[in-house]
């Protein structure tokens, strides 16, 4: 699969890039949608919690934007990630074309997805900086491990994205489920509420939730300077690799078949 | 080099497995294959063919043959089921044209987001960007959008591209029936040049003299099975007994000799005096063209007993003189009782272009309403060969229309008539003879090009001096 996705990496690089640049294609602004679209969406979670609901995060000590820096870090990862496993999930019926008649490996269509949503991504973490610091709280320098914890997160996806879409070939209804269960494993997570106020038990739950490792990473190094000890970093390389290892041995099993349907 | 193989396919079979719904599929791999909730159907069986270095092959077949399915096997976008498929070097497929290009890109941009997807270096394609900019005459298109493309542009953009990258097997499925005349002309010339530099070309068409020009051999499927694999011209006579196979085996006779007896008949006759009469030249035997050895093609309904060629003085000749009159003799005896009876001469050139072919319907003759088992046909057509010098091969055919049909053939369609005539049997290559210049009489050449056309001319000289206005009318020549 590595090999394959060397082999390939002009086609995805070229295509992820292609896939940002004429998503707003037509367009007067183009291109810069990609950065104004979170800048906005972050610009309507800071009036909403900061003006008009007040909440107060666990730790806070009353800033009103702490909790939109809370709530913030934690759903923008979470809107990339499962906006990459759902567009992921139907990869190979999208592309049915190529795979119809070209002799190409299949993971390259899910790889050129992940990639730009991963682009998506940083963009996201980049911006959370720039309004952290615009909004006058100092970012903390372990901030620059957050690529690290976002590219981490993003080969889950992949992972994840690939076993997907090798069953919704045959199962067309998985990317429609999809959409309902993704909302669903996000209230399963602290995103928009805050860790603590869980019973114990569903805490302890949370170890075995994936995402939880790498978006509390996330929080842990934005918010507050804090670098993840060792089980987070092997909660994280493990669940990645483990995912795309499961995606990968399910293709190869239905890589014949696979083609057939298409 | 010349002899070596690029694609081997041994025994090669396809079957798709068929689930009524998605739930039956679940069914079943959930038990692990213990409940069989899929119907098996089979595109390919038992499929083996070699293809060497610098080899064309022609596939033809019916719709549904499996003939995509084999390409996508070839070019490794499906897998067997069982058996072998091996290529040896680069294999590029022009299955459904254009269907990869991206409509918000331009022309230029397609090439290199395709040839990406096909697996070439960057570099490699700017080599060869000049090229096929100029081959696909897109012009200012080239940078427009590929969306704002007319679908036979479309296809040139795709050729283009595809008739400049390197590779060792080249399939064309069925796309050069789009573009202008001019278009297709340039493609096809590609293809020899590509076959002259030793590529092997796959071809998969409908069109069977594209076949018959361009493809060494050929391979007819019908319903994932093989029927016939070797000369492209026999094949597309399998294939045309294909079609009237499944529908058209009842038009003979269905109804009784005596039924048409008692009609008016125009052209057909019931009463076989006619064709019996003692005028009737037929050559003897030193004359006959020893067939012994020439596969005939035959649903079964008769055997070819006799072919000669002869010139004007009745002997055997195989060299005539450019403008002289072949005489054509050929006799078919019945196995299964038919209706009126049609037999047909075809000329090919070298390059299997069909450069003439008459059928006696066309020839507008008397001939019986019915012909019993048993009996004997004898055909002669004269032609004459207002061709250009080369060699040509001949071939023979025999079918039959009912009665109705034979009366009333004027007035069908063309589709109508190919629908109700049977193809009974057929002979291909039976001979070749020469055509060479002229040497007693005139210029040594009647015209240039392929064939003669029948034509006149005449011209006028105008001078200052008006009084010499004359006119000079050449004789009409044929």
């Amino acid at each position: 699969m590595l090999l394959n996705l060397y082999r390939y990496r002009d086609y995805i690089i070229r295509n992820a890039w292609d896939d940002l640049r004429l998503r707003y294609a037509g367009s007067g602004i183009g291109l810069f949608w990609n950065f104004l679209l979170p800048l906005l969406q972050i610009a309507i979670y800071t009036i909403v919690f900061s003006r008009l609901v007040s909440f107060r995060s666990g730790n806070a000590a009353g800033d009103p934007y702490d909790f939109v820096l809370y709530l913030c870090s934690g759903l923008l990862p979470w809107l990339a990630f499962s906006g990459t496993v759902t567009r992921c999930s139907n990869a190979f019926r999208a592309n049915a074309r190529y795979l119809g008649k070209l002799p190409i490996p299949e993971e390259i269509f899910v790889a050129q997805l992940v990639l730009a949503e991963t682009f998506g991504l940083m963009l996201y973490l980049l911006l959370l900086v720039l309004v952290s610091l615009f909004i006058g709280h100092s970012v903390s320098l372990s901030s620059i491990m957050l690529p690290i914890v976002g590219i981490l997160f993003q080969i889950y996806a992949f992972g994840l994205g690939l076993l997907l879409a090798s069953l919704e070939v045959f199962f067309h209804d998985i990317s429609h489920v999809l959409r309902v269960l993704m909302q669903l494993w996000m209230w399963t997570l602290p995103i928009v509420y805050v860790e603590n106020i869980l019973p114990s038990w569903a805490q302890v739950l949370l170890l075995g939730n994936p995402p939880y490792y790498y978006l509390s990473s996330i929080r842990d190094l934005f918010l507050y300077n804090i670098i993840p000890n060792w089980t987070m970093w092997a909660g994280m390389g493990v669940w990645a690799l483990g995912i795309t290892l499961i995606g990968n041995l399910v293709l190869h099993k239905l890589r014949k078949e696979l083609r057939d349907v298409l | 080099m010349r002899n070596e193989i690029v694609a081997k396919i041994d025994g090669l079979s396809k079957c798709f497995k068929v689930y009524d719904s998605p739930w039956k599929r679940a069914k079943e791999w959930l038990t692990m294959g213990m409940s069989l909730e899929h119907k098996d159907f089979w595109a390919l069986r038992n499929i083996s063919f070699e293809l060497k270095r610098g080899e064309s092959l022609g596939i033809i077949g019916p719709n549904g043959a499996g003939k995509s399915t084999l390409l996508k096997i070839l070019t490794g976008v499906l897998y067997p089921t069982s058996g072998n498929c091996v290529v040896n070097g680069k294999i590029l497929s022009l299955l459904e044209l254009g269907t990869g290009f991206n409509p918000e890109l331009t022309g230029r941009q397609n090439i290199f987001h395709s040839s990406r997807l096909l697996g070439f270096p960057k570099i490699y394609l700017r080599e060869r960007l000049s090229d096929i900019e100029q081959f696909s005459e897109l012009g200012e298109f080239f940078d427009r959008p590929y969306k704002s493309y007319s679908s036979g542009m479309r296809a040139r953009l795709g050729f283009s591209l595809f008739a400049f990258l390197e590779c060792d097997i080249f399939v064309i499925d069925e796309v050069l029936s789009v573009g202008d005349v001019f278009f297709r002309q340039k493609c096809y010339t590609r293809i020899e040049e590509l076959l002259k530099k030793d590529i092997s070309v796959i071809l998969v068409t409908h069109s069977m003299s594209t076949v018959q020009q361009y493809c060494q051999k050929s391979m007819v499927l019908n319903k994932g099975e093989n029927i016939f694999l070797g000369n492209s011209t026999e094949a597309v006579k399998h294939y045309f007994l294909l079609g009237q196979n499944q529908k058209q085996s009842k038009i003979r006779l269905s109804k009784s000799p005596q039924d048409y007896s008692r009609k008016n008949r125009k052209k057909t006759q019931t009463t076989p005096e006619n064709h019996s009469s003692d005028n009737f030249y037929w050559p003897n035997s030193n004359a006959f063209i020893d067939i012994s050895n020439l596969q005939l093609i035959s649903d079964g309904g008769a055997k070819c007993t006799g072919v000669a060629l002869c010139d004007t003085s009745g002997g055997l000749c195989r060299i005539f003189e450019q403008g002289t009159t072949a005489y054509f003799y050929y006799e078919f005896e019945l196995l299964e009782d038919i209706g009126a009876p049609i037999g047909s001469v075809a000329i090919r050139n070298d390059r299997n272009i069909l450069v003439h072919g008459k059928t006696t319907l066309q020839l507008d003759m008397k001939v019986p309403s019915f012909v019993r088992k048993g009996q004997r046909v004898r055909f002669r057509q004269t032609i004459e060969l207002n061709l250009i010098p080369g060699d040509y091969t001949v071939s023979i055919g025999f079918a039959t229309l009912a009665p109705d049909d034979y009366d009333n053939a004027q007035y069908m369609s063309y589709h109508e008539l190919e629908e109700r005539r049977h193809r009974v049997a057929s002979l291909s290559q039976i001979t070749t003879f020469s055509v060479t210049m002229r040497k007693n009489k005139g210029l040594a050449l009647t015209h240039h090009g392929l064939s003669d056309l029948p034509g006149s001319g005449s011209m006028q000289l105008i001078s200052h001096n008006v009084a010499f206005n004359n006119t000079f009318i050449l004789d009409e020549t044929d």
